[in-house]
């Protein structure tokens, strides 16, 4: 069998050195993308102005241990444009369902994908005043929601009853699932009604 | 002139047997009795007695490849459903109710399909059984929709999204007869109760009184209570509590006295377990 000679030897360490240099190198690379892609993601929600002074909102948040819905009073910086306050809203509320100690305990990310306000006409055409809701769940959202009846219901009385006492021109609601309409939220609950806030008590929001 | 159609007078042995008059009276009187017998039979078998005229329907829901909720213990909604209702059937007929199920099997039914038998069968109370992980004790619900306006005009028609409208009230009032059965349950036999409203399908369908029933895990609070719903031992309490229910229903109903007082949830304390 023929050995190596010497210049062989040193040409195969140093291919063998370089390929470890590069895989270090890529690994650091990878690494660092992922960090900037994390760090775009954090700052992908809506964030409201900086400048903008904190309000005080009302939260009507659900409880599964006795399905109640209680209000909770925070404060919160929310954007001017009406759409966009609607979304900030209820991915607050969402924000608390996502704690662990949540009496309503909720996963699956993102929530809200956009809301949309339309006003309601009478007969003749004419605007009442009020105005509905259209709030577009994710898909993903709605496919990690628990399954039951109270559950399911307390999420979207909890979501119509927070944006009545916030905003209570809103006089219904009505959801969609990724920009469609889902028969139920999850096998439960029935989402092609429209979902009436008038019988919903108003809790304003503390004063400054 | 004569015609050959008509049949040949008897002749031979069946001549003869006709002419006895004593057997001729014989077998007139015994097929006199019988059919006395059977008429009388009949009338047994189809005139309604009060107790069998009361028409329970009972939903489990979900089924087929809709399984519905999956439990903490690994069970799906669409077994324990069933489960609960074969136990709530058996305590009903037994004690003289007519059942009607919307599925006995793992049947994938729409929800038109399940409302359609309900609507057919007239019932006097129709029960929708669920089961979920999420709270805690029982969920009863009635249908969000607002009672149908008894001053408007009659239409021949109801619609059938809404048709639960025409019930609301009925449906509430069984809805109470249920949670005063439940709010009866006391000491290690209580089980909380939750009311409230929702649109549910098929319940926004069904003409009858109309209670959806959904079974949470009783004892939630408690660790090592805790019971997941598809327990034999919540089967069978919850079982027992709304045929009580159904007892009562039936009672105040027909204005017949409750004579079965063996499901009473006042005497569960007794033996301090049912």
């Amino acid at each position: 069998m023929q050995t190596m000679s010497l210049w062989q030897r040193i040409l195969l360490w140093s291919l063998l050195a370089g390929s470890l240099v590069m895989a270090a190198s890529l690994l650091y690379m990878r690494e660092r993308a992922e960090r900037r892609l994390a760090d775009a993601a954090d700052a992908y929600p809506i964030s409201a102005p900086n400048d903008a002074p904190a309000e005080p909102v009302t939260l009507e948040i659900a409880s599964d241990a006795d399905g109640s819905i209680t209000p909770l009073q925070a404060t919160m910086t929310l954007p001017a444009e009406s759409h966009a306050r609607v979304r900030a809203l209820l991915e607050r509320l969402m924000d608390e369902y996502g704690q662990p100690q949540s009496p309503h305990p909720l996963h699956g990310g993102a929530a809200v994908d956009e809301v949309f306000l339309l006003d309601i006409s009478d007969e003749r055409g004419h605007s009442t005043g009020t105005q509905m809701a259209v709030v577009n769940l994710h898909g993903g959202f709605v496919d990690a929601h628990p399954s039951g009846i109270a559950v399911e219901s307390l999420t979207l009385l909890s979501i119509a009853a927070t944006l009545h006492d916030n905003m209570p021109g809103i006089a219904q609601v009505r959801f969609l699932v990724d920009g469609q309409q889902r028969d139920t939220l999850a096998g439960h609950a029935d989402l092609t009604h429209v979902y009436l806030t008038s019988g919903m008590p108003v809790t304003p929001p503390a004063s400054k | 002139m004569h015609s050959t159609n008509l049949p040949p007078y008897p002749t031979g042995a069946a001549r003869n047997f006709f002419r006895r008059p004593f057997v001729f009276f014989c077998w007139s009187y015994v097929l006199l009795l019988a059919f006395l017998f059977s008429s009388q039979i009949l009338h047994t078998q189809t005139r309604p007695s009060p107790a069998a005229a009361f028409v329970v329907v009972l939903d489990p829901a979900h089924g087929g490849a809709d399984s519905g909720a999956h439990l903490s213990d690994g069970a799906t909604e669409k077994d324990v459903t069933l489960a609960l209702a074969n136990r709530l059937r058996n305590l009903l007929e037994e004690r003289g109710f007519t059942v009607i199920m919307t599925r006995n099997s793992d049947a994938d039914l729409s929800d038109t399909q399940r409302a359609a038998l309900a609507n057919r069968a007239h019932a006097q109370a129709c029960l929708l059984l669920h089961a979920t992980s999420s709270g805690s004790g029982i969920h009863l619900f009635n249908s969000s929709l607002a009672p149908a306006d008894a001053t408007a005009p009659h239409r021949s028609f109801t619609p059938w999204e809404t048709a639960q409208a025409g019930s609301i009230t009925r449906s509430i009032a069984l809805a109470a007869e249920i949670n005063a059965a439940f709010s009866a349950l006391t000491g290690r036999n209580a089980i909380p109760v939750t009311l409230g409203r929702t649109y549910l399908r098929p319940m926004d369908s069904l003409t009858c009184a109309a209670v959806a029933v959904e079974v949470a895990p009783l004892n939630a609070k408690d660790p090592h209570d805790r019971k997941e719903a598809d327990s034999p031992d919540s089967i069978d309490r919850v079982a027992r509590t709304l045929a009580w229910s159904l007892q009562q229903w039936r009672s105040h109903s027909t204005g017949a006295p409750q004579m079965d007082d063996s499901l009473n949830p006042a005497h569960a304390d007794a033996g301090g377990k049912r």
